[in-house]
């Protein structure tokens, strides 16, 4: 393989300005894809006037984005006018330097051969003691530089996350969290250098104008003549705006979707080997892998293109600076010493150009990024409240749906005139068949998703008059996604209920008959789940998502195949311990297993997002309708020769 | 030893010509920049001595060509680094994709995705950033340390002497702070890992955090990885702020220039003004490009630790690494057979299974029911080699499993998991997981047989509809059929069906079960269920209890006999009256299962 490289060298070098690495079936499958997320953030923008489209320009001006950063830099003032002094003083040394050093040459030139040491020592001393200190003045700058800049980019962090975690889930149903985590964290660490960039070239710029000042002293014509090609310089910078933004945006996409197709391919990994799967992965992670390629080295062409340009920009400059400080000379307008200070410190203004435009589009890209930043905790539409130290509600637990419309997509209805009703302590079920809307109940219960129409009533007032925080917090969905967190079984189980206590803990993990196996685990509560709680058997781990909800002690609980994991006979065991604690609480339960659904109260068969029927078992079945056929199924098919009759329970 | 570092080099190596070009000519390129200051020097010189402006047009002529050409050199050379540097990062993730994608599961059990993904990405980056322009930087400004040896040797060989002294102790300096700054950059990548393992974890719990309302928790444990995060940062700023052999460098270059100019102040060794200026500007080069170093080898020091850390990865052993088979497997008699099987899943935890023994036969449906965390699925996990017993063997066909090569055994095998893994693509895409280059048509069979394919034509884009990650816009019941067609679509001689119905309802699931009849007549089946609909038809039921077998045979007969399977539905059914003691057959073969 390694020798084939060799050989390949050029083509893998440079293959991509050639050929296109991306087969047609995968742009086609890329570009269906592009055209659903579209039309998706479409049908949300037909929602709400949606903050989430694509948009060219920037909606914020650089003012409004200077006043966020220095939203951020405002506690720490202190450090700020710290940097700002050593920085100051800085550059006043750097210009001193230089200066003292022309005085030196100044008396040489002057012929001034005088013997004794006392006349140009002064200047000379004074130059190395000023060089030498202004090291340390630099070490400072830098030094507050990277403190400041690590207090404001954590900062940032601290603050994007939150904001990340307010949006709703409609958000993260479109979102990928590989890409997300991966944007947060590169997004930020990208910043932090570029602050560390900001100030380097922030400090040149206040050198090129004192500096310049200077020289212009010394002599304006050979200045204003050596400003000439300033434009140019723009003009350069100008021109590469356009497309190194564009390479930035593109390469900011590939490597997304890199990380995307790595994390997803990691978490996939059991399944990847069980379908031998593992070359045709590689070979899809190859071709967006060399897609990333191709546009890195756009980008990073956008970037350094800037240094060969400048170089040669520079010599021009310094064709001029010869040419016409020559004439000048010749013409005695300026001393040779003065000439010679022009050769020194023509970089120093040279330089912070050269480096505001090597760095421009990284400053482009902090805009960008933060722009993105200040519209994260814009949207105002996708943000959920976050007052969450309040208290749960005390309420009753009485729950009605009235007439209630829902869809998760504009123009495509998943719900339709719900409308059934509980009271507290009774129990709900609701049957039907998959994909009937069953969890998109319960989602809407939790207000995961905003309804279209009709009323949910929780004790008689509306749910969305409810503080969003304390509604969730006494609502305990066990949902049909069993999540497990990464972290100890302890801490998972906490999560409904921070304060917990062991007792209060063991209590609930009785109830739900996972003690034993907790207990047989080397160390026990304190055992680590890995993430997504691979480690645990799938039963083990509804067990826990259901011990989770049982300690957060919820007024109202939604079951969701709550047990669908998990054998009849300790379904069984789980059930009659439960029972008595959904007693006196409204619960919602939802399973295929009509074994579970019983005994309840109130049973609701729904299809395709319309409720059929519903009444308690007994009338359902005298109704004849559509329960009648279900239960009749399950029956049949559920006992087999032996096991003729069903007992009902109740 | 192979490390991060000789890893990277042996990459770049593979582009032997664009990296000799880089290192050569970026050697060349410091020489043609240098050589304008000299000629700069020598204009002033002429200038000095009454040159007017036609006596230097030449050399002013000649340094534009220069410039030219020197912008040009420049230009390749750079991008030419940036490609390699590219190139290299990119053949790095790739490397480290592959290295991962044929790991054992035993490995990835015990790595986190975040973690990796830290490497993958940020890692990369860096050493991104030391290959361009880092290397280059610090390649130039020891070429600048020669010419400046050149020119102090010119003008004086104590000059010289000087001058390499400050070269030895600003070298010495420049490593001895690198050595201090490793541990720190270290430390930072390491908590820059666990930081992004957390952003991730909350990322994919937030319906669970938000349900329980615990954003606060989550903040709180954010929060306490950023400010450690953010501690090792500004310790490491500090440090890189304090990059001290600059200061010999700022102390040597104003002893050069002070000297200098007395030395022409004096009429010694024969300095002249243009040797001032010649010095003077070369040494202004020398500290600009050293403060440069200091941040090329900041750079350097964290591509180093980036590359360590992603080559740890690629060099890592794996615990569960088992060589591959030799032995075709052709499916042609899909016999499975438990010797004595003991499985755990590592040294610390306890047995998942214990002295197991079945024997199942060609075109057979085995039934394996029990409680939670019974064993369940480590048996189907066995039976597709994704682990390897700890004790005992399992037969295929008469022979161990580990003879049989991976790519042959895993194409015969299709498994329904029981934590389905949908990917973030189409539908179709999902459904072909397993035949990347299956036709339209198999697809839609596939989807009929598992009862998909109508819910899936009334999504928005039919077959092309994105199902979000983890198929969060299906329902649960949809994504198991996604699951159940994609195994289906493989057709493989054996089929697992690890709790392969636990979301569906009674109706699909008569309809999966009617449709899928036939095939299942023509392979070797394993189903974990539940369900008794499964159970009854199956040739042979396990009962397994803790990881032991406590009861194998037919459901007739167990249901008459066995404790642990009467208990399952004594709840719910009227039960045949219990017929002696449960004794399991523990080998079984057809004869006695019917
Ligand atoms: N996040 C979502 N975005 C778009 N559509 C969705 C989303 N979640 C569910 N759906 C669709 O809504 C319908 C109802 O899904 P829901 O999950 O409520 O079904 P269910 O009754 O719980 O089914 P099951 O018994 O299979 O769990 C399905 O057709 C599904 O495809
Ligand atoms: N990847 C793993 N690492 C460590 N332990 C594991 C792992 N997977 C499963 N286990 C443990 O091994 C035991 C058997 O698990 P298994 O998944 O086989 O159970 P199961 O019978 O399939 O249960 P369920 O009915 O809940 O699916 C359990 O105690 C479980 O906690
Ligand atoms: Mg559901
Ligand atoms: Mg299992």
């Amino acid at each position: 393989m390694e020798q084939s490289n060799k050989r390949n060298e050029f083509k893998r070098l440079f293959g991509f300005f050639f050929e296109n690495r991306v087969s047609r079936k995968q742009k086609k499958e890329l570009k269906k894809k592009q055209k659903q997320e579209k039309k998706l953030i479409e049908e949300e923008k037909g929602k709400k006037k949606s903050p989430k489209t694509p948009k060219k320009k920037r909606n914020h001006s650089d003012k409004d984005l200077m006043l966020y950063l220095w939203s951020y830099i405002k506690p720490y003032k202190g450090k700020f006018y710290t940097l700002a002094f050593f920085m100051l003083l800085t550059v006043a040394l750097g210009i001193l330097a230089p200066l003292f050093y022309q005085e030196g040459l100044a008396l040489v030139e002057a012929q001034d051969l005088s013997p004794e040491l006392s006349k140009i020592f002064p200047f000379l001393l004074a130059y190395i003691l000023i060089v030498m200190f202004k090291w340390f003045t630099e070490a400072f700058q830098r030094s507050t530089a990277a403190q400041l800049n690590s207090f404001i980019s954590n900062d940032m962090r601290k603050r994007v996350f939150s904001d990340v975690l307010k949006n709703k889930i409609k958000f993260f149903d479109n979102a990928e969290t590989g890409v997300l985590t991966g944007n947060i964290t590169n997004d930020l660490q990208e910043l932090y250098h570029t602050g560390e960039r900001f100030v380097q070239v922030f400090t040149n710029l206040v050198r090129l104008v004192v500096t310049v000042a200077i020289l212009f002293s010394f002599s304006p014509r050979l200045t204003g003549i050596s400003m000439a090609f300033l434009p140019l310089f723009s003009l350069v910078a100008i021109s590469l705006r356009k497309f190194s933004r564009r390479v930035a945006r593109v390469w900011r996409k590939n490597f997304g979707k890199v990380n995307q197709s790595f994390s997803e391919s990691m978490r996939s990994i059991s399944v990847s080997k069980a379908f031998e799967r593992e070359e045709e992965n590689i070979r899809r992670f190859s071709d967006l892998n060399e897609l990333t390629y191709k546009s890195s080295v756009q980008r990073g062409f956008a970037i350094f293109i800037m240094g060969p340009i400048s170089d040669f920009l520079r010599h021009f400059l310094l064709v001029i600076i010869l040419w016409v400080g020559t004439l000048e000379y010749n013409s005695q307008n300026i001393t040779l010493a003065a000439f010679s200070l022009f050769i020194i410190m023509f970089d120093y203004y040279f330089y912070p150009l050269m480096s505001l435009a090597r760095h421009y589009n990284r400053f482009q890209a902090m805009f960008g990024i933060l722009e993105r930043l200040l519209e994260s905790s814009e949207k105002e539409e996708l943000i959920e409240p976050d007052n969450y130290d309040i208290k749960p509600l005390s309420m009753q637990g009485d729950i009605e749906f009235r007439n209630v419309d829902f869809e998760y997509i504009p123009e495509t209805p998943i719900l339709k005139y719900i409308t059934f009703k509980a009271k507290r302590g009774e129990r709900i079920a609701l049957v039907g068949p998959t994909g009937a809307g069953k969890t998109t109940i319960a989602s809407i219960v939790m207000r995961f998703y905003d309804i279209k129409g009709g009323e949910i009533l929780i004790d008689g007032k509306n749910l969305y008059d409810y503080d969003l925080t304390a509604l969730r917090k006494s609502i305990g969905l066990v949902s049909q996604r069993v999540l497990l967190i990464k972290g100890t079984i302890r801490e998972n189980l906490q999560l409904g209920n921070e304060t917990a206590t062991d007792s209060q803990i063991w209590e609930a993990l009785d109830r739900v008959q996972a003690r034993e196996f907790i207990e047989l685990l080397p160390n026990g509560l304190d055992s680590k789940v890995s993430e997504k709680g691979k480690n645990l058997s799938a039963g083990q781990r509804q067990m826990i998502s259901f011990a989770r909800v049982l300690l957060a002690d919820p007024k109202l609980i939604i079951l969701d195949e709550a047990t669908s994991a998990v054998d009849l006979y300790t379904e069984a065991k789980i059930q009659d311990a439960i029972d008595i604690l959904l007693e006196n609480r409204t619960s919602i339960v939802i399973a295929h297993r009509l074994t579970t659904i019983l005994k309840s109260d109130l049973i609701v068969v729904i299809q395709d997002g319309e409720i059929l029927e519903q009444g308690t078992h007994q009338e359902l079945l005298e109704q004849n309708g559509p329960y009648h056929d279900m239960y009749n199924l399950y029956f049949e098919t559920q006992s087999a020769k032996y096991l003729e009759t069903i007992k009902t329970g109740r | 030893m192979m490390n991060g570092r000789r890893w990277v080099a042996k990459l770049a190596f593979n582009y032997p010509i664009a990296t000799t070009y880089v290192i050569i000519f970026s050697l060349i390129e410091v020489l043609l920049f240098i050589l304008p200051l000299s000629i700069t020097a020598d204009v002033i010189e002429a200038v000095l001595n009454g040159a007017v402006i036609s006596d230097i047009r030449g050399k002013l002529f000649f340094l534009l060509g220069l410039a030219v050409f020197q912008a040009l050199l420049f230009f390749t050379i750079s991008f030419l680094n940036e490609v390699v540097a590219h190139r290299i990062t990119t053949d790095m993730t790739q490397e480290l994709f592959e290295s991962l994608q044929y790991r054992s599961l035993t490995y990835h059990d015990g790595k986190d995705v975040g973690e990796i993904m830290a490497r993958a990405t940020g890692d990369t980056r860096t050493v991104n950033i030391a290959l361009s322009p880092a290397v280059r930087i610090v390649l130039e400004v020891f070429v600048l340390w020669i010419v400046i040896f050149i020119l102090t040797g010119m003008v004086h060989w104590i000059l010289l002497i000087w001058s390499i002294v400050i070269f030895v102790v600003f070298v010495l300096a420049t490593i001895r702070y690198s050595l201090k700054l490793v541990p720190y950059t270290v430390d930072l990548r390491e908590n820059f890992g666990e930081l992004s393992e957390i952003t991730n974890t909350c990322f994919t719990g937030v319906r669970e955090i938000k349900s329980f309302v615990s954003q606060p928790w989550a903040k709180r444990r954010y929060v306490k990885k950023v400010e450690k995060y953010r501690n090792i940062e500004l310790a490491t700023g500090k440090k890189g702020a304090w990059f001290y052999p600059i200061l010999v460098v700022t102390f040597f270059a104003g002893t050069i220039i002070v000297s200098s100019i007395y030395f022409l102040y004096q009429g010694l060794f024969n300095v002249s003004f243009g040797d001032v200026i010649r010095l003077a500007s070369l040494i202004s080069l020398l500290t600009n490009m050293s403060e440069e170093l200091g941040w090329s080898m900041e750079y350097l020091i964290r591509g180093n630790t980036s590359a360590d850390r992603i080559y740890a990865i690629i060099d890592e052993s794996d615990p569960g690494i088992h060589s591959d088979g030799e032995v075709h497997f052709n499916g042609k008699n899909a016999t499975i057979e438990f010797k004595n099987v003991s499985f755990r899943y590592n040294d610390d935890l306890p047995w998942a299974l214990k002295n197991i023994k079945i024997r199942v036969n060609h075109n057979q449906t085995v039934a394996i029911v029990g409680s939670p965390g019974s064993g369940k699925s480590t048996i189907t996990k066995l039976i597709q080699r994704l682990y390897y017993p700890t004790k005992g063997d399992i037969l295929i066909d008469g022979k161990p499993i580990q003879s049989y090569s991976n790519k042959s055994l895993r194409s015969h095998i299709a498994t329904v998991e029981q934590d389905i893994f949908l990917f973030n693509t189409t539908v179709k895409e999902n459904i072909r997981f397993g035949k990347p280059d299956a036709s339209e048509e198999e697809v839609i069979d596939a989807a009929k047989l598992a009862q998909a394919h109508d819910y899936i034509l009334a999504l928005p884009l039919g077959y092309e509809n994105l199902i979000g990650e983890g198929g969060v816009r299906l329902s649960g019941g949809q994504a198991q059929r996604l699951s159940i067609a994609r195994a289906l679509l493989v057709n493989p001689s054996v089929l697992i069906m690890d709790d392969g119905a636990s979301a569906l309802d009674a109706h699909t699931e008569i309809e999966i079960q009617a449709a899928i009849s036939e095939i299942l007549k023509t392979h070797t089946t394993i189903i974990t269920t539940h369900r008794l609909s499964i159970i009854s038809k199956a040739d042979v039921v396990i009962i397994l209890e803790k990881g032991e077998i406590v009861g194998l045979g037919s459901h007739e007969y167990l249901v008459r006999t066995n404790h642990f399977y009467r208990r399952l539905f004594e709840r719910h059914y009227q039960l045949p009256p219990m017929e002696g003691k449960s004794e399991a057959p523990l080998i079984i073969s057809p004869e006695e299962s019917e």
